[in-house]
């Protein structure tokens, strides 16, 4: 061992004994070697001083810290203990169902209040007489249905739109005059019926159909047509 | 109703049930004494006051795990030093010293330390010393010089008074490192002492003049 390594050693020693880290046996040797080592003694008497600086330097310091200072940090502990009472009250209550619900709608209210609406137009678009020659733009109705007076007569073809089924009743928009060619639209081939057209409030608008990936179809535009048309029905 | 004097246990006690006046004696009572370790630790200012609202908020949502195996302050000190040594990690700053345990100390391994009550006896006794802005200075002075680690070490040492194996578990390294790295530290503060205190000795001559004896070393240092 080297003059350093030993010098080292006695260094850590001298270490542990002042931080209080030798056991009985280990004090007694070492206060042993204290007692002829001057040296050894002088070392200890600075580590000691430097621990009073260490202290009395950091205590110092603390004490320039202004009390006002002090003041503000306990307003902000209080007010973070009074957080954490109030969320641990929340968190103990179990919410309804609708409550736990709602953060997970509220992003899709719109397009879902939209997708209802198109879903009723499109209900009833399916429950319409069908064959697309007697109609024109299919227009849904929000007005009470009135069953006819008397019932459509059992025909092979499709009953005109004048002889409409009982319910639902689609409003015609601008019944076509008898001399006009009827509108051909084509017939989905999956029996899917597609909205073209709605009345609003007076007015019209198109839908802009988004198909999903899912085989779904979600609204979501309502867009306006550029004139007005008289409807004795609208939504 | 607790009274500000009340022993620790019995403010924890009261704290854990409720008493907000009882949480806000405890802490009062350490405050100061949390502020100065985590100085020790970050020396800066702002960074030690966020840690002491850290801590006392660390301390009121763990109350209940407090058992009361060790003292309160014991357990707070441990609180305080995780959140310092957290502290450092998220903001470790490029510095121009040692970060490991090289020694500045080993270039003058052939010559003995400057004993620094030596130095110290030149200037009077510590207790008088303390009070003086400069010693203070140099103090901060040379706390700002040492590592991240090599400061950390010095403050539970010698303020949070935590064993090595304390030390060990707060630092996740072997109690031999922890001994190392305070021998070292010790070494490196002391050589730094010496050196900034060392200009403010006044001249012997000074001494000598005045027919004053130069104190003993036990007499300058020991109280």
């Amino acid at each position: 061992m080297s003059d350093t390594d030993t010098t080292d050693q006695k260094y850590l020693d001298l270490q542990a004994y002042f931080d209080g880290e030798m056991d009985a046996a280990e004090r007694e040797r070492f206060e042993a070697e204290l007692e002829r080592d001057t040296e050894l003694r002088s070392e200890l008497d600075d580590i000691g001083v430097m621990r009073e600086l260490v202290v009395g330097g950091l205590e110092s310091e603390a004490k320039d810290v202004p009390q006002a200072r002090f003041e503000q940090i306990w307003d902000e502990i209080d007010a973070t203990i009074d957080r954490d009472a109030r969320l641990q009250e929340s968190a103990g209550t179990r919410p309804s169902i609708w409550a736990r619900i709602m953060p997970w709608l509220r992003p899709a209210a719109l397009p879902m209040a939209a997708t209802a609406a198109a879903a009723a137009f499109v209900v009833v678009v399916v429950n319409s007489t069908g064959d697309p020659s007697n109609t024109e733009a299919p227009v849904a109705s929000n007005e009470p249905v009135q069953a006819p007076a008397q019932e459509p007569a059992p025909s092979a073809e499709p009953p005109s739109q004048e002889e409409a089924e009982p319910a639902p009743k689609l409003a015609v928009n601008n019944p076509a005059p008898a001399d006009e060619e009827p509108v051909d639209f084509d017939v989905p081939d999956s029996n899917e019926a597609e909205v073209e057209r709605i009345e609003f409030g007076g007015h019209s608008g198109h839908i802009e159909q988004l198909e999903g990936s899912r085989g779904t179809t979600t609204v979501i535009w309502i867009e306006e047509d550029d004139e007005p048309v008289d409807s004795e029905r609208s939504l | 109703m607790v009274s500000q004097d009340a022993d620790d246990l019995i403010l924890v006690d009261a704290a854990k049930k409720g008493d907000r006046r009882a949480f806000r004696f405890l802490v009062q009572r350490y405050q100061r004494k949390v502020y100065a370790v985590a100085y020790g630790f970050l020396r800066n200012r702002e960074d030690a006051l966020d840690v002491v609202q850290e801590s006392f908020i660390k301390v009121h949502r763990y109350l209940d795990r407090f058992e009361g195996n060790s003292s309160f302050y014991t357990w707070l000190y441990r609180i305080v030093a995780n959140l310092c040594i957290d502290n450092l990690r998220r903001n470790k700053r490029h510095r121009d010293v040692e970060f490991d345990d090289a020694l500045r100390h080993d270039a003058d391994a052939e010559a003995p330390p400057t004993p620094l009550t030596n130095t110290l006896q030149g200037i009077g006794d510590p207790g008088e010393m303390l009070r003086r802005k400069e010693i203070m200075a140099a103090f901060t002075d040379c706390l700002q010089h040492l590592s991240d680690k090599h400061r950390a070490v010095i403050v539970m040492r010698e303020v949070q008074g935590m064993s090595y194996e304390e030390m060990a578990k707060a630092m996740e390294c072997s109690k031999g490192t922890i001994m190392s790295r305070l021998f070292h530290a010790r070494r490196n503060m002391q050589k730094l002492l010496t050196e900034r205190l060392g200009s403010m000795v006044p001249s012997k001559k000074d001494d000598a003049a005045d027919g004053e004896a130069v104190p003993s070393t036990q007499e300058a240092v020991m109280p």
